[in-house]
């Protein structure tokens, strides 16, 4: 999976309405809760296979290193 | 529910989802009806008030049901977003201890519990859905109460419940409810076909056991079900509300 579709999956799955690009900022997202960032965990081991913690997550604060996250496994 | 209220109500083509099916179509709502038989749902069509308002979907819901999504995608496409689903599609038999197998439990657990999951997990998201969704599982006593012989059956609905509680938690608000209704022994043709199955009349013994000393009818279950859809409901969120004529007091 591409680094952009993986972007996508999130946007589709959290129903994020904003539109977003790599520089936004989480916390300014209406979608962006607790629940959201366990989807977005669940979403890395499910389409990445990539085991993220909670913590690694949290202390993103922007789409880019929330992406950056999974840079191992992108095609 | 408003004038473009559009309800999907699986189970429909008997017993208490029939009951469902008709009584909201009787107050104007358009309503998609599911289940295996077609030729059934048709027959519970023409029964119905408003025909036009009235959509036959044949579905079986006894596997596969992780695909649910996909079918809930085309239902939105064919008639737009949802107003509200109830789940009464339900399966009821005697499965003692020693006889019970592995299909038998799955079976259980897909249409009594994890269909609605499913069709729930792809209605939550807001294109398939109206400004409200307001959603209700038909439950059962037996969830909140062990039986013997319907060990299967009284864990689809217990976990049922708690499905209720916890997408109550996760997603319910404002725009959307989620309840149950716990009915006690009602008189439909699960029922009757489930008391065949038995050395005692299985719905003697629930008129035995109510303080009406009569037949649950599945109209009263519709009733309640269509109150937990409309507006005046409103405060009541990821509950399951026994509705039995008093069966279970003592």
């Amino acid at each position: 999976m591409k680094r952009a579709e993986f972007l996508q999956e999130i946007i589709d799955t959290v129903e994020i309405e904003d539109v977003i690009n790599e520089n936004t900022v989480l916390d300014d997202l209406e979608e962006w809760d607790s629940l959201a960032s366990i989807t977005t965990l669940a979403l890395f081991k499910q389409k990445l296979g990539l085991n993220v913690g909670a913590q690694e997550v949290k202390k993103c604060q922007t789409v880019k290193e929330l992406l950056d996250l999974g840079v191992a496994k992108y095609e | 529910m408003n004038n473009g209220a559009l309800v999907l109500v699986d189970g429909a083509s008997s017993g208490i989802g029939k009951a469902i099916a008709l009584k909201l179509n009787a107050l104007g709502v358009k309503v998609i009806a599911v289940a295996r038989n077609k030729l059934k749902l048709e027959q519970v069509k023409a029964e119905s008030l408003f025909p036009d308002l009235f959509f036959c979907e044949e579905k079986n819901l006894e596997k596969d049901v992780f695909l649910l999504p996909e079918w809930v995608k085309g239902l939105v496409e064919k008639y737009g977003s949802f107003s509200g689903y109830v789940h009464a599609a339900g399966v009821l038999n005697p499965q003692p201890l020693k006889v019970l197998v592995y299909e038998d439990i799955i079976r259980d657990f897909n249409v009594n519990l994890l269909s609605s999951l499913f069709v729930i997990k792809e209605l939550v998201r807001k294109k398939n859905r109206q400004e409200r969704l307001d959603i209700v599982c038909v439950s059962s006593i037996a969830s909140k109460i062990g039986n013997p012989g319907s060990i299967a059956y009284g864990m689809s609905k217990a976990a049922l419940n708690n499905m209720v509680s916890s997408v109550a938690q996760e997603v319910g608000g404002r725009q959307l409810r989620i309840n149950a209704v716990c009915p006690g022994g009602t008189k439909t043709s699960m029922a009757e076909s489930y008391s065949e199955k038995l050395p005692y009349d299985y719905l003697q013994r629930c008129r035995e056991k109510n303080v009406f000393h009569e037949d649950g009818m599945p109209e009263r279950i519709a009733d309640v079900v269509c109150y937990l859809l409309s507006d005046e409901s409103y405060w009541i969120q990821g509950q399951c509300i026994t509705v039995d004529g008093g069966e279970t007091l003592s």
